[in-house]
């Protein structure tokens, strides 16, 4: 057992360790992108009343005029000292726009992610153990609706419906956790349940899958043989299993759960990372993108390691290698 | 003596005009307290009232700093921090005699050394201030008193009071200890002005909160307690937020969604006042558009302009030929000098060498800023069609399309469509249209459109300014220096419970006077 664990832990820091250059290279690819693309965050400041000397002292200030990859070194040496930068355009410390934004952001992919998982397991499953009747062709075509529509849309509507129309939540807004739970989940629930179904969708449709494969494997037929009851059988012996693919998914799901969050944070008027980093680029404001890309990358990447750990947990025949024994 | 009972339905008929009009009268009295939320659809940059970019700021800053003297609804100077004024009859002097007791919001006092410094700051190149190159002509600024200021030109400009009071914000008037005392990030986000309202907070991307102050020099004034700007990016949900009751005003609202507004019974539309141009320039300083009949041929006679303004605008725009907006002091019509006439327009291709074996092809850029102008854009390149001339059109991200507008870029490009800044006179669009502007679109190198603006500001009287600027729209509309579509209509919607709100398109944007109803 300790040698388990201790082959998860070097597994663990080689991952992390790992991480690093993954970081860094990602950093490294959209900063150069961000200098390829055209636009000048200057001409956007100065605007109409544009004047070559003011330009070129504001280029000089915030180190523009320098050849790219210092521009990318000093970044890198401030960042090492914490000091991530300050927004060209509001000469804002970018790190505490980032920490203020994060948990706002975060709060809406996890509601959105339970959301998903709270549909769409049982659905999948219900699914899976009902094939090819009406109600696993209801369920499946709900999912296909979902994962046609975009986020956007589906935000749209609903606050159309729950907002407008019946007036049961706000259209728009973000209060924090601690003014209020209540108040929070009732500005939440509608975005995190855009973005939330069309991830439901995906997972709905995986579920069945890996449900509908798992259910015909031996020990399934075994523990029916042995008269475990079915309701035991779907859900301890066949759902662990069949749940593999699907953690895999949800990881890999984040990074969609980001970019959509962009979209539903514009919708509702949450002031989270997203509409941080639109900003950023659409105003080629180099210090608040390569901000919001780190700590993108860092969410992906360790969602993608949480993910790994959680195979161990859900199937005892995945362990991670001690390479010293 | 026989019973009247007509007279006796009339006394009641009047007496129940009488009450009811005393009720209503009741009704509009203005109520203290209450928060109006406004919606605004980007997030500031920061508020440092001389640099601070955009319209957002502008409006919010107008709240916090009174200007020395201001605008009222029909665009007349009006005292606002100076109680009055005098120009010297040479136009090179002109005094502002302050309003007295005057508190900035940080406690002190608002006197003519304020003043002063406020001029000094503004003309001090590392300001950077927006409004920088309407002072120029200021060589000295004297205190006479405590409560008097004088102003030396070192040549007469006429148009030095329509300046102070509403070239984009006036003249504001920040305090100065501020400036001196705190760090310059906390002075760019945290303005200390006269105004009505003080800086409360800053959430980037979700609101900016203003708070009353109690210490406002005009009696009685503002009756709310807090004016909150809403930050929401997506139009549907501004309009459904505003619909809900959720937000008190949109701050802009795009023309398309004007319609949905109107048919909503707790909300009124606002417009009105045209001062902002719709363009399609032309760059003269490079093939196709440097043959002036190419570009009369383009800009002038094959362009339909009532198209433009009845499709792509809805109908909510009104079609424009001269520089000056129709509601700018000083606007001419000129629609006579550049009719819709396809047929002319053909023949002027046909003789600068351009027909159906040799047609006019170029690029129109524009950018996303709003959906209106790749609209406008597409519906150009129909018109164009029309002439044989084939187009192709390339909508730009904002940034994208600024590189080639100002800097090393500009001038390197064939036509685009935008709309510009809202003008108050024909002499205030000197800024982007002198040949030494850095948003001298057009690129044109015509001195004599300098020395037309000089001119206007030298002439004494408003009659003879607007002569002067008579000439000067002729003159660019026969060169084809300056190609307007349009007026660029602006929009508010506030719920019916938002009282005495004075539109002022995007001029100026006061909530002083504004209470609840509610």
């Amino acid at each position: 057992m300790l040698s388990t664990w201790s082959a998860m832990r070097d597994y663990i820091i080689k991952k992390l360790l790992l991480l690093v250059p993954t970081v860094l290279a990602i950093t490294f690819l959209v900063f150069s992108m961000m200098h390829l693309i055209p636009g000048d965050p200057i001409h956007l400041l100065l605007g109409d009343m544009y004047d070559q000397r003011a330009a070129d002292e504001l280029r000089h200030e915030y180190g523009l005029d320098r050849p790219l990859i210092v521009q990318y070194i000093s970044w890198l040496g401030r960042l090492a000292q914490g000091d991530w930068g300050r927004s060209i355009f509001t000469h804002r410390p970018v790190l505490p726009d980032i920490l203020y934004r994060l948990p706002i952001s975060l709060e809406l992919i996890v509601l959105s992610m339970v959301l998903a998982l709270l549909i769409s397991v049982p659905a999948g499953v219900i699914s899976a153990i009902k094939p090819y009747t009406a109600l696993d062709y209801a369920v499946m075509t709900v999912a296909m609706l979902g994962v046609s529509m975009p986020d956007f849309f589906l935000g749209i509507l609903l606050f159309l419906l729950f907002s407008l129309t019946l007036g049961w939540l706000p259209v728009q807004g973000y209060v924090p956790l601690t003014t209020g739970v209540l108040d929070n989940l009732s500005h939440m629930v509608l975005p995190a349940l855009a973005l939330g179904l069309a991830r439901c969708a995906i997972l709905t449709r995986l579920v069945r899958a890996s449900m509908l494969e798992v259910v015909k494997l031996d020990y399934v037929t075994t523990a029916r043989a042995k008269g475990v009851v079915e309701f035991l059988v779907v859900n301890k012996h066949a759902l662990k299993n069949a749940l593999i693919p699907t953690i895999t998914v949800v990881g890999l799901q984040i990074g969609f759960l980001i970019g959509g969050a962009i979209v539903i944070e514009a919708v509702f008027g949450i002031p989270g990372l997203g509409t941080f980093g639109v900003q950023g680029i659409t105003k080629r404001d180099y210090q608040q993108v390569q901000g919001f890309i780190l700590v993108v990358a860092l969410l992906f990447v360790v969602s993608n390691l949480l993910v790994d750990v959680s195979y161990a947990y859900l199937d005892p025949r995945i362990h991670y290698e001690d390479k010293r024994q | 003596m026989k019973n009247r009972p007509g007279i006796g339905v009339c006394l009641l008929i009047v007496v129940g005009v009488c009450l009811l009009s005393a009720w209503s009268t009741m009704g509009a009295t203005a109520k203290r307290g209450g928060t109006l939320t406004v919606v605004q659809g980007v997030d500031i940059s920061h508020l440092d009232v001389q640099s601070a970019p955009g319209y957002e700021s502008v409006w919010i800053n107008m709240n916090i700093h009174n200007s020395l003297l201001n605008l009222d609804k029909d665009l007349n100077i009006v005292p606002d921090l100076a109680k009055k004024w005098e120009a010297s009859p040479d136009g090179l002097t002109y005094t502002f005699f302050l309003q007295e007791g005057v508190k900035f919001h940080d406690g002190t006092d608002m006197d003519a050394e304020a003043v002063k410094w406020n001029f000094e700051h503004l003309l001090d190149p590392k300001t950077k201030a927006a409004t920088r190159v309407f002072y120029t002509d200021v060589t000295q600024v004297e205190v006479i008193d405590r409560h008097t200021v004088r102003v030396i030109l070192k040549e007469p400009n006429y148009m030095f009071p329509l300046i102070v009071a509403g070239y984009r914000f006036g003249f504001p008037v920040s305090s100065p200890t501020a400036f001196k005392t705190l760090p310059e990030q906390e002075f760019r986000m945290k303005p200390v002005g006269t105004g009505p309202f003080k800086f409360q907070e800053h959430v980037p991307n979700d609101r900016i909160v203003l708070v009353r102050n109690e210490h406002y020099f005009k009696p009685g004034l503002p009756y709310l307690d807090k004016v909150v700007f809403k930050i929401l990016s997506d139009p549907m949900t501004q309009v459904s937020a505003l619909k809900a009751g959720e937000v008190d005003m949109l701050n802009s609202v795009s023309p398309e969604l004007v319609r949905v507004l109107e048919r909503d019974r707790g909300v009124t539309v606002l417009s009105g006042l045209q001062t902002t141009p719709m363009v399609a320039m032309l760059q003269l300083t490079r093939p196709p558009f440097d043959d002036l009949r190419v570009r009369k041929a383009v800009g002038c006679y094959g362009t339909d302009r009532r198209e433009i303004a009845e499709k792509a605008l809805l109908g909510l725009a009104v079609p424009l030929v001269a520089m000056a907006p129709v509601d700018t002091k000083g606007h001419v019509n000129l629609e006579a000098m550049c009719p819709y006439d396809p047929e002319k327009a053909r023949a002027l291709l046909k003789e600068a060498g351009y027909d159906e074996g040799n047609p006019l092809r170029y690029t129109i850029i524009t950018n996303n800023e709003k959906a209106v102008f790749a609209n406008i854009a597409v519906l150009l390149k129909e018109q164009y069609k029309k002439l044989g001339v084939e187009t192709k059109v390339e909508v730009q991200d904002k940034v994208t399309w600024m590189t080639y507008m100002v800097g090393k870029n500009r001038c390197q490009w064939e036509q685009t469509v935008e709309d510009l800044a809202s003008i108050l006179t024909v002499h205030h669009n000197s800024y982007i249209s002198e040949t030494t502007a850095a948003f001298n679109l057009s690129c044109h190198a015509d001195t004599k459109i300098d020395d037309l603006y000089r001119q206007i500001k030298l002439a004494p009287t408003a009659a003879e300014q607007y002569k002067i600027g008579e000439v000067l729209q002729r003159h660019m509309l026969d060169n084809m220096y300056w190609t307007n579509l349009t007026t660029s209509p602006h929009f508010k919607a506030i719920r019916k419970h938002v009282k005495d709100f004075d539109y002022q398109g995007e001029l100026k944007f006061f909530v002083e006077k504004v209470w609840l109803d509610k």
